[in-house]
């Protein structure tokens, strides 16, 4: 029999309800502010290959100085999402979009936008390392002596800031004329970044930028990422998890060409609110 | 799922189960120990200690293989992490049962043991705390750790009273003060398996619904 020590012992069981009112802790606290302004909003983003649809109704935005990555297994739009966002699908005939994808406020889809500024406003590093058959300053000039009237000061002044934000600066410097093909697979990639920079664009886009690079190179790229948000609104897609869980700020999971979940990263990689996100990023399905 | 991902995982489980199961007999032995005067037993149960050790050492040392070579997310990490935490308290609670062990023995050569009717009660409050403890971990029952969260404030509260009894005993020399003292140290080590418990509850919490129900926050 249980013995009274006091007349109002507690008597709580074991299966009774809290008497607390805990409140959940999130994961981890987002680098930016939610005030911080939306550069970019992708609205009702439906994108047709053909009779074939690729994206359904994909809503999201990307705040300013803000990394955000693009996960998913094959197939699942990411990269047809990040490739609509400065519209490079548009060499074929055989695309078709829906929805709008504002830029500072603006549709980039309005007849009336002008695709070679959007392009420098939305540069563009690809999954393999792609520099031209050029010289190593010659790349980052390339876009300035297109379109001219620019001094050699002010061009040597933009390969220098681009190369050395690209942490590539004291690698080369003393061979600038040399061919950039030259150069390891984790400097050129390093490169096509610098040349991405010199229209000093908004928003960088990456597609598997570290995909065909060794451990230390990519450790490079990343760190890179890491340096440049300070300056650059980033959209990477990547088939690494860890890595977007190191360097994003958000992360949006795909799959089937429907955004199914986007939040902060701390959360998507610890608390995902979707069972799809938590299945794909466990590795139980994909 | 990756194949070895998964074997790794059931072999940290299985670890765990172990060590809860043992971390369980030294409890539940320590205070038969001192209920029957079972020097034996109470030694038995310092003496096995040392494998709840091992057993500690060798779920950290899965656990961290894992975090390492597979790079656990979401329900996976927080099961890591909950494990790491969890098989040290468990290995805590057991150093606590020793302690018990110890004090039976002494215990043993007195007369009687003082506040006994409320000491035993106090102790089998605190032995379903921690059976409900690894229960709720090995099922993820979010129910049953809020139950055992609940629950502690009995356990506290029996602590106090057994404690202010004693001193009033000692004070009046009604009790002997070498015993009551003995029992002080008892009531003070269930108190902190009851507290290890609660842990327990709150990481299971954590592994089940990656929510930190820790301190009242």
């Amino acid at each position: 029999m249980k013995p009274n020590p006091q007349e109002n012992a507690t008597t709580a069981k074991l299966t009774g309800t809290p008497n607390s009112n805990p409140q959940s802790t999130e994961p981890s606290a987002p680098r930016l502010r939610d005030d911080t302004p939306v550069v970019l909003e992708v609205k009702e983003m439906k994108f047709f290959y053909g009779q074939s649809q690729a994206l359904y109704g994909i809503n999201l935005d990307v705040r300013r100085g803000e990394v955000v990555a693009l996960i998913g297994p094959s197939g699942c739009g990411k990269s047809t999402l990040l490739k609509a966002i400065n519209r490079i699908h548009e060499v074929s005939n055989e695309v078709r979009v829906e929805g709008e994808i504002l830029l500072d406020g603006a549709n980039i889809y309005d007849s009336s936008t002008d695709i070679t500024l959007l392009r420098r406003r939305v540069g563009m590093v690809f999954q393999k390392p792609n520099p031209f058959p050029k010289s190593i300053y010659d790349n980052i000039a390339y876009g300035m002596n297109i379109v001219g009237g620019f001094t050699k000061a002010q061009i040597d002044e933009t390969v220098e800031r681009c190369l050395k934000q690209a942490a590539l600066w004291d690698e080369v410097k003393d061979r600038l004329q040399k061919n950039a093909l030259g150069l390891s697979g984790g400097q050129q990639q390093r490169l096509c970044i610098a040349r991405a920079l010199a229209t000093e664009p908004e928003v960088v886009l990456m597609d598997e930028p570290c995909s065909a690079l060794d451990p230390i190179s990519t450790q490079k790229i990343e760190n890179l990422i890491e340096e440049l948000k300070s300056r650059y609104t980033i959209i990477i897609v990547t088939h690494n998890m860890q890595q977007a869980a190191r360097v994003s700020d958000r992360t949006a999971f795909m799959m089937q060409g429907k955004l199914i979940e986007y939040d902060d990263t701390g959360v998507i990689f610890t608390k995902p609110a979707q069972k799809l996100t938590e299945d794909y990023i466990t590795g139980r399905f994909g | 799922m990756h194949k070895t991902f998964e074997q790794s995982l059931n072999e940290l489980q299985d670890v765990m189960r172990q060590l809860a199961s043992q971390t369980e007999d030294c409890v539940i032995d320590a205070i038969e120990s001192l209920k029957h005067r079972d020097i034996a037993l109470a030694k038995s149960v310092i003496e096995r200690d040392e494998q709840v050790d091992r057993m500690d050492i060798n779920a950290d040392a899965l656990a961290s293989t894992i975090l390492a070579r597979q790079q656990p997310v979401a329900s996976d990490l927080r099961l890591i992490i909950g494990a790491m935490k969890i098989s040290n308290d468990l290995e805590r609670i057991s150093d606590h049962a020793v302690n018990i062990a110890e004090s039976a023995i002494t215990l043993s050569s007195c007369a009687s043991i003082p506040e006994s009717d409320n000491l035993f009660y106090m102790a089998a409050l605190v032995q379903d705390m921690l059976l409900a403890a690894t229960e709720c971990f090995e099922e993820r029952n979010t129910i049953i750790a809020r139950g055992i969260i609940n629950s502690d404030a009995e356990v506290d509260e029996y602590n106090k009273i057994i404690t202010q009894n004693l001193i009033e005993g000692m004070s009046a020399q009604t009790v002997d003060v070498k015993a009551g003292m003995d029992v002080v140290r008892v009531c003070k080590n269930l108190e902190r398996i009851a507290d290890l418990s609660v842990n327990i509850a709150e990481d299971v919490i954590y592994i089940h619904d990656g929510k930190f129900v820790r301190h009242n926050l």
